[in-house]
């Protein structure tokens, strides 16, 4: 065999060949890491904006949606934010893979711990309201965003399949109220008979109302539903909420 | 003895982080890492992949140049030998896929002992002729894919341990001992499939 270590030696002489400076191996590690924690940091404001959907879908009204209750659940669950999380830790598993040490550890503990740490921090994020002011700034200016991942009320602003959002504007009778959907038209709805009006219902609470759409800005109601009324009285009154719905951001969209 | 023979002699007795060091402070000490590593990184992309010498040769000094080159990149936390099979390793396989040719495996005494060595480990249930055993341990070999030939390869030919394998191969060691499982389990299979159609050998 050729002296591979001799030619080799002038080869490197000839193609006058350096080692590369330390600080670019400095720098790609640095850029690796930075890589890993952005992933981790984009994956926790996926976790907080998708909590934020999900505590703002009512979940309870899925018992009186006869024939629709599986569908009304399926549009709960924020699946565009949670593909999201998934791509991130995906990516984030890859790119932990390439830091320096990064091979050693075992794929699932990698995941499980990139999991960790996003559901964590997502879960201060959704906490402090970085969840709900993410969510209304992309629904706001990004319009692709909209289509992909309807307003939470979305659901609720759908007259003809039975459902109806928004607030109280007056109750006329104890079988009758007003109400301003989101687009600010506003609707009469009277109460089917052998339903009553949810106690203390008072102008400005918000509503949804399971039924059925009897014409133009007409709607009968079998059921009348509260939402988050407690939450507002409780703020208004100045008493905190117990748990997480001791934050305000619960309130908006 | 010349002064030349002399300073071989003290580069021989320095380690290789020593020898790192002195490289880059002065070119052409690298000639002595290299030569430390010449014969066994070549042996190891003759095992790895059967190349011929000419591209064994093209290999390893690709290797080398990428070994100088990214010396100052040399993680201390890990041993020198360690990090110059991993370059070699990903160069020969690098070498393939430009190729696009699988690994071969070629005969030679080595391949015999690793063959053996396979054999003692995994359990086999032999041949009573050694050869005939040999011959149908390498075809199985042959039929497996890169990624368990290279462990066996790191494993019962360059005698290297799982945390060395782990390293050079950049995965966790309980991949490498699964991978290992697998891949003497495979070659079990293989072994058996083969030997019951031992006459067409």
């Amino acid at each position: 065999m050729t002296d591979i270590a001799k030619t080799t030696l002038e080869r490197i002489r000839k193609d006058n060949h350096r080692p590369l400076p330390g600080w670019s191996f400095v720098v790609k590690n640095a850029a690796t890491w930075l890589g890993f924690v952005t992933l981790v940091a984009l994956g926790a404001l996926s976790v907080s904006i998708a909590l934020f959907r999900i505590s703002r879908h009512d979940w309870g009204a899925a018992r009186h949606l006869q024939g629709q209750a599986a569908g009304y659940l399926l549009e709960g669950i924020p699946l565009v934010w949670l593909a999201l999380i998934v791509g991130l830790t995906a990516v984030s598993f890859l790119d932990f893979r390439h830091t320096r040490t990064g091979y050693r550890y075992r794929p699932f503990l990698i995941i499980v711990t990139s999991i960790l740490i996003s559901a964590g921090l997502g879960g201060v994020l959704y906490a402090v309201g970085v969840g709900q002011k993410t969510e209304n700034l992309l629904s706001t200016r990004v319009p692709i965003y909209r289509r992909l991942s309807p307003a939470t009320e979305a659901p609720w602003q759908r007259p003809q399949q039975g459902r109806l959002g928004g607030v109280v504007v007056e109750v006329i009778t104890d079988r009758h109220l007003k109400l301003r959907d989101p687009m600010g038209r506003i609707w009469e709805v009277t109460l089917s008979d052998g339903v009553g009006l949810p106690e203390g219902i008072a102008p400005d609470d918000p509503v949804h109302l399971i039924g059925f759409s009897r014409g133009e800005l007409d709607f009968a109601a079998r059921h009348v539903r509260i939402w988050r009324r407690k939450l507002q009285l409780n703020l208004e009154s100045g008493r905190r909420p117990p748990g997480l719905l001791r934050f305000r951001h619960h309130l908006s969209r | 003895m010349s002064a030349e023979e002399q300073n071989a002699g003290e580069m021989r007795e320095k380690t290789d982080e020593e020898l790192v060091r002195l490289t880059l402070e002065d070119r052409d000490c690298f000639l002595y890492l290299m030569r430390r590593y010449q014969a066994p990184l070549a042996r190891y992309i003759v095992r790895l992949a059967g190349l011929t010498r000419e591209d064994t040769e093209d290999v390893l000094q690709e290797s080398f140049i990428k070994i100088y080159r990214n010396l100052k990149g040399f993680d201390t936390s890990l041993k020198f030998s360690s990090w110059a099979y991993r370059i070699t390793h990903n160069e020969t396989m690098d070498h393939l896929r430009r190729r696009r040719s699988r690994p071969r495996i070629i005969e030679t005494a080595d391949q015999d002992e690793l063959l053996r060595r396979i054999a003692a480990d995994t359990d086999l249930e032999t041949a009573a002729d050694r050869d005939l055993m040999i011959r149908i341990l390498r075809q199985s070999l042959a039929r497996l894919s890169p990624k368990y030939r290279e462990v066996l390869v790191l494993r019962y030919l360059e005698e290297r341990d799982y945390r060395e394998i782990s390293d050079i191969l950049r995965l966790p060691e309980g991949t490498v001992a699964t991978r290992l499982n697998r891949a003497k389990i495979r070659l079990r299979g293989e072994y058996v499939k083969s030997s019951e159609k031992g006459g067409d050998l």
